[in-house]
């Protein structure tokens, strides 16, 4: 199934359409753990988790979904929202377990390369605002385009873009040490 | 890596930071027995939301636990009674008005029915009752 249908071309019949939800579980999947994944900060069981959750979800109200959008831009956005729901849940655990340095994720576990550095990573994502968070995550490290962004997250193109410039600033400030021309090998260490 | 509309209008060094970030900040790709075990838990729930909503053992559960909480917490408050409180001042003279009403149970009334019923030396004085008897009253 191409990414993008919409309810006429996923079928009538009950089956015919669980048959185009399998194919398009098939081929978002990768995808859509990588961006909970991005999302919720490097936590692979939270990832895992909000993935089929919004595949679950969004396979409930498939009967209500009425084709206005492509699926995959219905699919992602709830996605989204599941993501900053694990946050927001993830936060006041947080809150009232005092674990704060322990609790938000694991960017360590089931990962390559440097444990140091993805943490660092995920502490800056983590400082900016929501919004930005999930322009930059969608945009710029998934690669959809803006519009698809701010189809994603119901806002209009040029708030999309505003969040995009705001978070890369902050970002660049945040990871000087990514920054091409310092000279110096980016560090490991977390904060 | 990035390839949005977004990403070809930035400049080179955002562009590399920006490869540098994704390239740093990705999950370890699915493995074979991680991707089976992740379309198994997808696939049973899934299955578990094609089923009518009132077999999904969470519309089973929550129903059932919520009927045995009121049963068995009805009981205890109805039970409980409210706590003894000192009753207002003008709550106690009424009482006092409706009890001196039955002279069965006012010590002042249940004295004048005996005075009446009793021999009268009994009760009065006995300079009066010499009294009485010299002037017959009595």
């Amino acid at each position: 199934m191409p990414v993008g249908v919409g309810i006429a071309e996923m079928g009538a019949l009950p089956a015919e359409r669980e048959a185009c939800f399998s194919t398009f579980v098939a081929l978002q999947r990768d995808r859509a753990r990588r961006l909970a994944w991005r999302l919720v900060g490097g936590d692979e069981a939270a990832a895992e988790d909000i993935t089929q959750e919004a595949f679950v979800r969004a396979y409930r109200a498939l009967d209500r979904f009425r084709g206005e959008a492509s699926l995959e831009t219905w699919f992602y956005r709830i996605l989204v929202r599941q993501a900053y729901n694990y946050r927001r849940w993830r936060a006041v655990r947080t809150l009232w377990q005092q674990e704060s340095e322990a609790e938000p994720a694991d960017p360590t576990s089931a990962v390559q390369g440097d444990p140091g550095l993805r943490r660092r990573i995920a502490q800056a994502l983590d400082q900016l605002s929501r919004r930005q968070r999930e322009a930059f995550v969608l945009v710029h490290l998934e690669g959809f385009t803006v519009q698809e962004c701010a189809d994603f997250l119901g806002k209009p193109s040029g708030t999309v873009k505003s969040h995009l410039h705001r978070a890369l600033v902050r970002l660049r400030a945040e990871l000087a040490d990514l920054n091409e021309g310092t000279g110096d090998a980016p560090k490991t260490g977390g904060a | 890596m990035p390839s949005s509309d977004e990403y070809k209008n930035l400049k080179p060094e955002e562009r590399r930071f920006i490869q540098r970030v994704a390239g740093h900040y990705t999950p370890q790709p699915f493995s074979a027995a991680r991707q089976a075990t992740f379309d198994r838990a997808l696939e049973e729930r899934l299955a578990d939301a094609s089923r009518s909503p009132f077999l999904r053992p969470s519309s089973i559960l929550i129903p059932v636990c919520a009927a045995l909480l009121l049963w068995f917490a009805v009981p205890y408050f109805k039970d409980r009674t409210p706590p003894a409180s000192t009753p207002p001042a003008w709550d106690t003279a009424a009482t006092e008005m409706s009890d001196m009403q039955d002279t069965t149970s006012h010590p002042t009334l249940l004295a004048y029915v005996y005075y009446q019923s009793e021999a009268q030396e009994d009760f009065l004085p006995a300079e009066y009752l010499a009294l009485a008897d010299a002037f017959e009253l009595l």
